[in-house]
């Protein structure tokens, strides 16, 4: 790249534009990067508090979960999931879907004839299905998010350690290049003037 | 005629005890595979006891013994029977029931549930605690019931149900119930 620039004043000027708009890209990246490694960071606890809540649940069903196995209940008749509502919504830039809630069918138990564990089951396995699928969506938004920080990581790296060092070399180069030309035609010219003066002293 | 008959048959099934241990159900397990011929049938022990009992009863008594059922023996055609054991166990399992659906509903409701209160005939556990007292008080009926008969239809029938009190309970299993919870429980697809 340093052997093909062109040592002129135009490319000067062109190198000074590139550099200021690398030096005001560079904040924008570096709040994209912190904005975007506080959201994960949030992310990723709130997955942590969520798994916690989902072991724990698992933890306390073990106590009484062998009702599940008897015979002639099909859990599906007591819950069933119609579908789960997301909305998508743009973070940092990122398009993801946010896990809202999730609708249930409408299922008649009959409380005469089901037994009477069916009521807390369905009411356990309601609360466990939001949390997994919760902790889906969160870990989803996560990768997108991360893909979105490594991009803007790259971006704010090659700013910092390439672009920007790379146009102020070029700069410095340029200039000298151009200082050292303009101090040569001055001297020339001096030069030339000092020649001049003296053959008319000599006349 | 028929008591005499089913004194043979009352006398050679297995004793029943309201225990939940290994050694108490192979006894049962065994016996009963034992009058199906064969160490592992591939019908169930009500279905075994059925077979065996149709050989000591009539024919109407066959299709109503082999109809009752713990889910369905609180039905009117059960209470209104001319068995008696078995037309005050379903009342009682009717009223049973009756009691537990009015809980249900409290307990939609928010307004009791909790030991203490009008429905205190069970005990505020965990879902199966909860069911193990509701088998107990089935248990403790039909043999309340059962005082004094010892060889006939009620007492063929009071042992039907004993065995049906077993056996849902011993069809509770930890292992299995969480792998239905969990398969139950397992993240939908997303943007589902």
């Amino acid at each position: 790249m340093a052997d093909k620039i062109l040592m002129n004043k135009n490319t000067l000027a062109a190198l000074k534009v590139e550099l200021k708009e690398y030096r005001e890209s560079l904040p924008i990246f570096e709040m994209k990067e912190q904005q975007l490694v506080g959201i994960v960071r949030t992310l990723e606890k709130d997955i942590t508090r969520l798994d916690e809540a989902i072991f724990d649940a698992n933890k306390k069903i073990k106590s009484w979960v062998a009702v599940m196995s008897e015979q002639g209940i099909e859990l599906s008749d007591i819950v069933d999931v119609d579908q789960v509502i997301s909305e998508q919504k743009e973070v940092v830039g990122v398009t993801v879907r946010e896990f809202k809630s999730i609708e249930f069918k409408e299922l008649a138990i009959d409380l005469l004839t089901s037994p009477l564990w069916v009521d807390a089951a369905k009411e356990a396995i309601t609360d466990q299905v939001i949390r997994r699928t919760t902790v889906d969506y969160k870990k989803k938004e996560i990768a997108l998010l991360e893909e979105e920080l490594a991009e803007a990581r790259r971006m704010k790296n090659a700013l910092k350690e390439v672009f920007i060092p790379e146009a102020i070399e070029f700069i410095r180069k340029i200039e000298i290049y151009l200082g050292d030309v303009e101090r040569l035609a001055i001297g020339c010219a001096k030069l030339v003037k000092k020649k001049k003066m003296r053959k008319k002293q000599a006349v | 005629m028929i008591d005499d008959n089913l004194e043979y048959l009352m006398s050679s099934l297995p004793d029943l005890v309201f225990k939940y241990e290994g050694e108490e159900r192979k006894k049962v397990f065994a016996l009963l595979h034992h009058y199906a011929g064969e160490p592992n049938p591939p019908k169930g022990l009500v279905e075994i006891l059925d077979e065996e009992a149709a050989k000591f009863l009539t024919e109407s008594e066959i299709v109503l013994f082999k109809k009752i059922s713990l889910v369905n023996i609180y039905r009117e055609e059960f209470r209104n029977s001319k068995w008696n054991l078995l037309s005050q166990f379903a009342k009682f399992d009717f009223s049973l029931k009756e009691k537990i659906r009015q809980l249900r509903i409290a307990r939609k409701e928010n307004k009791s549930g909790s030991a203490g209160n009008e429905n205190d005939f069970i005990i505020s556990g965990n879902p199966l605690e909860e069911e193990l007292q509701i088998l107990q008080y089935q248990w403790d009926a039909v043999e309340e019931f059962a005082v004094n008969h010892f060889t006939d239809i009620d007492a063929l029938v009071a042992y039907k149900i004993k065995l049906m009190i077993l056996l849902r309970w011993w069809s509770f299993d930890a292992d299995q119930g969480f792998d239905i919870f969990s398969d139950k429980t397992k993240v939908l697809e997303y943007g589902r």
